[in-house]
């Protein structure tokens, strides 16, 4: 009875432990909204006196969304006229763009780690109280827990960062820094607030970790973890609408005055494709830096056990990480595409003209990314007894992928002395040409991917014999499917040539659903075949190749740079606007750097924060005692869902 | 092993490994049809006159 | 190597064709040496002999030529594919180390002399890629050329302003004049000399009238940019019947383009390496979407539209 009652009293507090916890967290909300109406001359505000006193206010004046096109009552002060001026852009001696790239590309490697490594916790830490086995529930938590000390340490940097981006932003460029904050003002107090929000919540869910260890309380804890990752994904909307908003201006009229509905100047029409873009790529990212630093633990490890623990963490990272990166390509399809809806210039110049030598770049890296993501399945085979099955199959793949990287790499506009040019008889090759295009370019991505799919599909089967009834058809359906999929990404790629560019571009959409059925019926299929499958041998974690290892940080090095190098692409694609064709960018600075500074400095911003994060790394090791209850080398320990 | 309660000769192999392609062709055929068909465009559009 | 001619329009998927079959060829008579003959030959032998092999193909397979940066791209392919095929296995991987480590273990005097050999020529061979590298060049220096810069949201040509995004070829139009996508389509095999001619091929022949009294010089009378004056350019003139130009474009792009030409190209289309006259001086707007309308249907492409 006793118990029954204490259980019972626990459950009240903890309904009430979240009551508040829920109330506190929408008070910033609340607080906000009528802060944002008193303070400010605010919509609502305004037009609600303009509405009540007509006659002795002078007429109110109205103007036309540039974006929206709708009518509103201007409320802003026209975007500044600025002249390269110490007034308009006060600097150092010294490019004042180059120091605001660097803080700003520190802050938000630093923003999407500590965004990226909550939505990992709560996914573990779930797997950890649904899983039934004991030891198996407590390395999960235990994991859970080692990947929120690393990020609240990279959340204090962070909010370093943050500081010096605003202070690097107010001191350089404070005409358009002013400019920005009028419009955005009861934005950027909403986002203050929920910053504050975060923090508490980061620093509750990880102090009372060990205290809500048990049962009901658990539960809260993981309910935290939705919560905190609800406002963090919030506050990284609200920072993109900045940048949405300078890319693709909405709410303002053409002369770049405030026409009073601050959700039209949140939700641009670039808005929310950045929004998914940026939240998947976080992701990416978080989980290529927790594997390279399991990887670095590897590496330095001096036992098994803690080869073992490491191997096996960086396993579940990377295969978090690769969940995410595989959408990601269509995500940034669909912003491409709202891009050239929105500007068709600016999607050219993006993809045709003075950026689309970065955009080979990026080609180079997403190959890399993909490669890399193959080998270390393949070299995780090593792992297991039975893989020796599937090896024989590795060359044929790696032939495959390196054929369709062939095609992917293969510039639209060719690198080229004249004397080549002439001798190759004009700018398109006869041959290579065709694989410069689109259609080459999207049969070649899409085999990729299916590829890197079938080598997961093998990696699950490589230690399992299945012994369901209809294995045979099944094997048969993997088969077709896979085979079928092949040929008809193929088809459609060569299919492209044959007809108009409006009907062509819509084959994409088929090619990626070929894609995307070999991941959902192929992947879904291989495991229900698995379901008691005959173990030929156990995962021993630990037992890969070193080089499986460095794939890991090759893998988080290429994410890194390619953040990099998108958010340069993404943020130069404004040439010489501020806020595009709203304010323009009178400084010195105006121009689009050349191809080699650019990706110095990508290089240089990549270094930096490989070395700091090997600090915060070095910091959250101080602390460790001893690699958590492991299971001894050999035991089968768990592997993230789905996989077995 | 229960898979194995039934022999499957070579033929019979080959039947399936046949009629799955099929399948997944078809598959794949409504598949095409039907994401451009979503789109408002014509998967079959060089073949018609 | 050029004897095997590469088949008119099936060239990109024949030369995928050709190196796939290569490469099975390859695996296989190493299968076959080792299985069938007992003859094992080394991974690094392998490796070697199918990095050299694939350095033979693009340089000379392929015609006409490509050029440093793309065998340069393709050669690192082929070497990143080869690394992760040597290293895929355990057992793969040793045996592909297997002779290097005995060179730089030198435990037997073949070793020692390989060993030697290599140790006062690595120099050697650093020194001569460092010196080949530095020493200067009487080429022309590479030009990144803008090929497609993006144009401006509206051109203005006698007079008469042009939304690119909006503004559509008023020549291609249906039987009954009114606009349609479809209508190139349906003439593709259309005789424009026809007397009875739809006014749709009416068009393509007065644009291809055009064209010949105007454009084919440089573009050539195939439309490949190889017309009787395209070598005394530099890059030479556009080849329409390539994927790469005109099937890319808008047909607003391309009246853009065609009105304005090399000297009016915008500053993101350096080194405005063109000479093609602003043909507006020449032409009126009717001729200049009368021969654009004559390219596409020529070539077969069809201009690029956004919905």
């Amino acid at each position: 009875m006793a118990t029954i009652t204490k259980q019972a009293r626990n459950k009240i507090w903890a309904f009430l432990a979240l009551g508040t916890f829920v109330g506190l967290l929408l008070l910033p909300l609340f607080l906000s909204l009528p802060a944002g109406a008193g303070d400010t001359p605010a919509p609502a505000a305004s037009t609600a006196s303009a509405a009540a006193a007509p006659a002795d206010a002078k007429p109110v004046e109205k103007s036309r969304d540039v974006w929206y096109k709708t009518e509103g009552p201007v409320v802003g002060a026209p975007a500044p006229k600025t002249t390269d001026s110490a007034k308009d852009y006060p600097r150092y001696n010294f490019e004042s763009r180059v120091i605001l790239w660097v803080a700003l590309q520190q802050h938000l490697y630093y923003g999407s780690f500590v965004l990226a490594v909550p939505i990992f916790c709560m996914i573990v830490e779930y797997l950890g109280v649904i899983t039934k086995d004991k030891a198996l529930s407590r390395k999960y938590d235990q994991l859970a827990y080692d990947f929120v000390k690393i990020s609240l340490t990279a959340y204090s940097i962070t909010a370093l960062l943050g500081g010096i981006v605003i202070f690097t932003f107010l001191t350089l460029y404070p005409t358009f820094f002013g400019y920005l904050s009028s419009i955005f003002r009861p934005v950027m107090a909403t986002y203050a607030l929920l910053f504050i929000a975060e923090s508490g919540t980061l620093y509750i869910y990880y102090y009372a970790w060990d205290k809500m260890r048990e049962g009901f309380l658990k539960w809260i804890h993981v309910a935290m973890s939705v919560i905190l990752n609800v406002i963090g994904t919030v506050l990284m909307m609200l920072a993109n609408s900045w940048i949405a908003f300078m890319q693709s201006p909405a709410g303002v009229d053409a002369d770049g005055r405030y026409l009073g509905n601050v959700w039209h100047v949140i939700h641009t029409t670039l808005w929310n494709p950045i929004n998914v873009h940026r939240l998947l790529g976080n992701m990416a990212f978080g989980g290529g830096v927790v594997a390279a630093y399991a990887a670095y633990r590897f590496l330095t490890a001096k036992s098994d056990e803690e080869r073992s623990h490491y191997d096996w963490m960086g396993y579940v990272a990377m295969f978090i990480g690769i969940c995410f990166l595989i959408p990601l390509p269509f995500a940034g399809y669909w912003l491409m595409r709202e891009v050239y809806a929105y500007r068709q210039q600016m999607g050219i110049t993006l993809m045709g003209g003075l950026l689309a030598w970065l955009f080979i770049i990026q080609a180079v890296m997403i190959g890399a990314l993909f490669l890399t993501a193959n080998y270390y399945l393949w070299q995780g085979m090593d792992r297991m007894r039975g893989a020796e099955r599937y090896q024989k199959y590795i060359k044929y793949m790696v032939f495959v992928l390196i054929m369709c990287f062939i095609v992917w790499l293969t510039p639209h506009t060719m690198v080229m002395t004249p004397a080549e040019l002439k001798a190759m008889g004009g700018q398109q090759h006869p041959v290579l040409g065709n694989y410069g295009v689109m259609s080459a370019k999207n049969g070649a991505i899409n085999t990729i991917i299916t590829t890197t799919v079938l080598s997961f599909i093998i990696y699950q089967r490589a230690n399992k014999i299945p012994t369901v009834k209809w294995a045979p058809y099944g094997n048969a359906f993997l088969f077709g499917l896979f085979t079928m999929a092949y040929v008809n990404i193929i088809w459609l790629a060569i299919y492209g040539y044959y007809i108009p560019a409006n009907v062509r571009v819509g084959l994409s959409v088929p090619q990626v659903a070929s894609t995307l059925s070999c991941l959902f019926i192929g992947v879904i299929l291989n495991s229900i075949m698995l379901k008691g499958a005959k173990d030929v041998g156990p995962i021993v974690w630990g037992q890969i190749s070193v080089r499986g290892q460095y794939a890991l940080i090759m893998l988080a090095t290429s994410f890194t740079w390619m953040m990099g190098l998108m958010g340069y692409i993404r943020s130069s694609v404004r040439l010489f606007w501020h806020v595009n064709e709203i304010m323009r960018d009178n400084s010195p600075w105006a121009f689009t750097h050349t191809i080699g500074f650019g990706a110095n400095m990508i290089s240089f911003n990549v270094l930096f924060f490989w070395l700091t994060i090997l600090f915060v790394f070095w910091l959250g090791s101080l602390g460790v005692k001893k690699v958590p209850a492991t299971a001894p080398v050999g035991q089968k320990v768990p592997a993230p869902a789905g996989s077995h | 092993m229960v898979g194995q309660s039934r022999e499957i000769t070579t033929g019979m192999k080959i039947a399936i490994a046949v009629i799955s392609l099929l399948v997944a062709t078809a598959y794949f055929t409504f598949l095409d049809w039907g994401a451009m068909k979503i789109q408002g465009l014509d998967y079959f559009y060089m073949f018609r006159k | 190597m050029t004897a095997l001619k590469l088949v008119e329009g099936y060239m990109p998927v024949q030369m995928l064709i050709e190196m796939g079959g290569l490469a099975l060829l390859f695996i296989w008579s190493f299968y076959l040496l080792d299985k069938k003959m007992g003859i094992k030959v080394n991974k690094l032998a392998q490796a070697t002999g199918l990095f050299l092999f694939s350095i033979i193909y693009f340089r000379f397979r392929i015609y006409p030529p490509i050029p440093f940066s793309v065998q340069a791209i393709y050669a690192t392919m082929t070497l990143i594919g080869i690394f992760m095929w040597v290293s895929s296995t355990e057992t793969s991987w040793q045996d592909f180390r297997q002779p290097l480590i005995a060179v730089v273990d030198a435990k037997t005097p073949t070793t020692q002399i390989i060993r030697a050999v290599s140790v006062v020529l690595l120099p050697f061979l650093v020194g001569f890629l460092g010196w080949n590298n530095m020493k200067p060049s009487i080429d022309e220096p590479i030009e990144l050329r803008t090929v497609h810069p993006a144009p401006p949201a509206s051109t203005k040509v006698h007079g008469k302003t042009f939304v690119l995004q909006t503004a559509s070829n008023p020549y291609r139009v249906d039987d009954d004049g009114k606009y349609s996508d479809m209508v190139q389509k349906k003439y593709i095999d259309g005789n424009p000399w026809d007397e009875k001619a739809p006014p749709y091929m009416q068009y393509v022949r007065e644009g291809g009238q055009i064209f010949f009294q105007n454009c084919h010089f440089c573009h050539g009378d195939n439309l490949n940019g190889r017309g009787m004056f395209a070598f005394a350019f530099n890059p030479i003139p556009a080849n329409f019947t390539d994927a790469g130009t005109i099937a890319q474009l808008q047909e607003t792009f391309v009246f853009w383009r065609v009105s304005k030409g090399g000297i009016g190209l915008p500053r993101e289309g350096f080194p405005w390496a063109s000479v093609m006259p602003p043909w507006e001086q020449h032409l009126t707007i009717d001729e200049i979407w009368k021969v654009i309308l004559f390219e596409y249907w020529h070539t077969g492409y069809y201009p690029r539209t956004w919905d």
